[in-house]
């Protein structure tokens, strides 16, 4: 046997397979194909403090091995998630990670501390990084001043483990990183989306009515995998990886590069059974590899 | 009411080439065929590489419970249509569904299962399913005509394509008693002109028809807005860009006009809603056709 466990900065997850956020919904959508108390952890799609209609369609676009979308944030707002979707989510026995996204430093100690009085929320995953809202969102993920402020601002909030998602879109996201670590972050999350876009020949114009989008699936992979290595040996705080993770083998090489645990993004939608697909193969994996405890793979590769 | 989602590998059992971009396949896919119904679509990958890397979307084109299978029809437009052309019988497709919402189903006596609010016409009244199709939207209106012609009402299926080599499997529908009329752009069948010139030229009055149609976006906003000035009650099959297919991504929505869920909140005078959740097919009123 296998031991699964890992602990991500306090959160103890039985294996380390999560659903990166906006790419599984609430659970829900994907509990006909998946047992979801099976995973480590479900990753909602982002929420903010109101609900928000999100950027117009079209708001995808497939481009070589992986997409571009610029959803903008469309979400029920945290007070109609906690009422009607986290319940559910509770009850099938997973662990939840909110993610939260601010439109100032303020709203994300709000949603910190309606996170914290939250029983059913397991940890907070706070995106500095959605390259598809105007205000906020990225501008904070961008330097490392914004990013430490809005780590303490939740930090402040919340004794529950917080989970900085980096953004891919800096020069240096070591600098980010460490900054975050030393305003109080318990882990990190890398890598969101790149900035990207595609044009339609025909007509001439953006494919997407956002025009720029976020590039995501096995097309970013390289990326961010060079970039959880660079974080392992920047900061000592668990890494949350993810970007483009397709298969069981690309799970390990992020574990081998750093990661405690991993997050299955756009995978799901090629693949709905994508997250249990990759959780039996790093499985799989260990026991072929005489490996007794998970969490060994952890940084391997260094 | 929710149907179980299924994710299966389903073996190719016929695939013929209608025209030289048009094309029927045929899978086997029982636990589907039982459960699916008409207007409802599927998520299908040929094969599980990285490239090209998002399902399909179609329409079930036909439902046969009996034999365990299900029928698209498809149009080859680009990569992925060209990929699944190619595949042959007896290989497998990853599938997953049945997916969506469909079309409103006939009862007994061929009266609307699904009335609503405001309904036009006498709730006890047979109505007349009147099918407008636009190219490939044919394909998700058979299994349709099917449950209304078991309850003894065929109607009437408007069918607008290109040119007259474009039709396809016309059969099927004369065999379901469905009176048939056409309209090509370069008048080789039927009347020249679009689908639309169709609806407009043709009459309805008295027969309490419901309007089911399926193409493009600009020939949906025109059917709607005819139906609405006849007081017709009319449901559109909407497409848009899709990732997941299962309501996760928050991809392909569109405005649409759906009561208000959350009693708290302030009014809003349109949502977006998701085409592959809360779709594909919607009450034409519900969906905001302008922007
Ligand atoms: C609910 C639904 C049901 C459909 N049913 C049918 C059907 O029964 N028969 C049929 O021929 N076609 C149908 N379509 C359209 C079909 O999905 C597209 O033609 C197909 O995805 C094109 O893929 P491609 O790789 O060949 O084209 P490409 O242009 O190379 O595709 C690139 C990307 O754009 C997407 N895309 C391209 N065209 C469309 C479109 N019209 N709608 C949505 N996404 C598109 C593709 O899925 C892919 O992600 C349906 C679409 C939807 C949303
Ligand atoms: C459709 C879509 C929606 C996303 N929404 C969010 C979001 O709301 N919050 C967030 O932090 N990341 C969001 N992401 C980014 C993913 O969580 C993940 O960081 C990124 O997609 C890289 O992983 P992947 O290649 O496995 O998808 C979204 C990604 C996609 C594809
Ligand atoms: S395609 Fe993902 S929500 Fe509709």
């Amino acid at each position: 046997m296998v031991d699964l466990q890992v602990n991500l900065g306090g959160l103890v997850l039985k294996n380390p397979v999560t659903t990166a956020s906006g790419t599984f919904g609430f659970g829900e959508e994907y509990a006909a194909f998946v047992d979801l108390n099976r995973l480590g952890a479900v990753t909602v799609k982002g929420l903010t403090l109101e609900p928000r209609e999100g950027n117009p369609a079209p708001r995808v676009a497939e481009t070589p091995a992986g997409m571009l979308n610029a959803i903008g944030l469309q979400n029920p707002g945290i007070y109609r998630f906690i009422r009607e979707y986290l319940p559910s989510l509770v009850t099938d026995g997973v662990p939840v990670i909110v993610n939260i996204n601010g439109y100032s430093v303020e709203e994300y100690g709000l949603l910190a501390a309606i996170c914290e009085a939250t029983a059913g929320v397991a940890a907070l995953e706070v995106n500095i990084s959605c390259p598809n809202v105007r205000q906020g969102g990225m501008q904070f993920g961008l330097s490392p001043q914004s990013a430490a402020a809005v780590t303490q601002e939740v930090r402040r909030h919340t004794r529950k483990p917080v989970i900085v998602k980096l953004s891919p879109n800096v020069t240096d996201i070591t600098e980010i990183a460490r900054a975050v670590t030393a305003a109080g972050a318990d882990a990190v999350s890398l890598i969101n989306t790149l900035l990207g876009m595609a044009i339609d020949v025909g007509s001439r114009r953006p494919v997407l009515a956002n025009v720029f989008g976020g590039l995501s699936g096995p097309a970013v992979k390289p990326v961010a995998l060079r970039m959880v290595y660079q974080v392992y040996q920047a900061v000592k705080v668990p890494i949350l990886g993810m970007g483009g993770i397709y298969t069981a083998g690309d799970a390990v090489e992020f574990m081998m590069a750093g990661a405690t645990a991993v997050a299955v993004g756009t995978a799901n939608f090629a693949n709905p059974r994508a997250t249990l697909d990759i959780l039996e193969g790093m499985a799989g994996f260990c026991l072929q590899e005489g490996i007794t405890g998970i969490s060994e793979l952890t940084g391997a590769a260094h | 009411m929710k149907t179980p989602l299924l994710l299966t590998a389903a073996p190719v059992i016929e695939h013929e080439q209608l025209k030289p971009d048009v094309y029927r396949l045929v899978l086997a896919a029982p636990s589907i065929a039982r459960q699916a119904l008409p207007g409802q679509f599927i998520q299908v990958r040929v094969n599980n590489l990285a490239e090209p890397l998002l399902p399909r979307p179609f329409s079930l084109a036909r439902i046969s419970a009996d034999q365990g299978t299900i029928t698209l029809l498809y149009r080859i437009v680009g990569r992925g249509t060209r990929l699944l052309a190619g595949v042959p019988t007896g290989q497998t497709v990853q599938l997953w569904g049945p997916l969506g919402q469909g079309w409103a189903l006939p009862a007994a006596g061929g009266i609307l299962s699904r009335q609503r609010a405001g309904w036009p016409y006498p709730p006890d009244r047979a109505v007349m399913p009147v099918y407008v199709a636009g190219g490939m939207g044919i394909a998700p209106l058979l299994p349709l005509a099917v449950e209304w012609y078991r309850q003894g009402q065929p109607g009437l299926l408007l069918y607008g394509v290109r040119s007259g080599d474009q039709l396809a499997l016309l059969g099927q529908w004369e065999e379901l008693g469905v009176k048939v009329r056409i309209a090509t752009e370069d008048g080789s069948v039927g009347i020249r002109g679009t689908v639309i010139d169709l609806l407009a030229a043709t009459c309805l009055t008295g027969r309490h028809p419901v309007i089911y149609a399926c193409g493009p976006w600009p020939l949906l906003k025109a059917i709607h807005q005819i139906a609405r000035g006849n007081y017709w009650p009319c449901q559109v099959s909407l497409e848009e860009r899709m990732a997941c297919g299962v309501g996760a991504c928050l991809g392909c929505v569109c405005r649409g006009k759906i009561p208000q869920v959350d009693p708290i909140a302030e009014p809003v005078p349109w949502r977006h809603v998701r085409v592959c959740r809360e779709g594909p097919v919607f009450w034409s009123d519900e969906v905001v056709w302008d922007g």
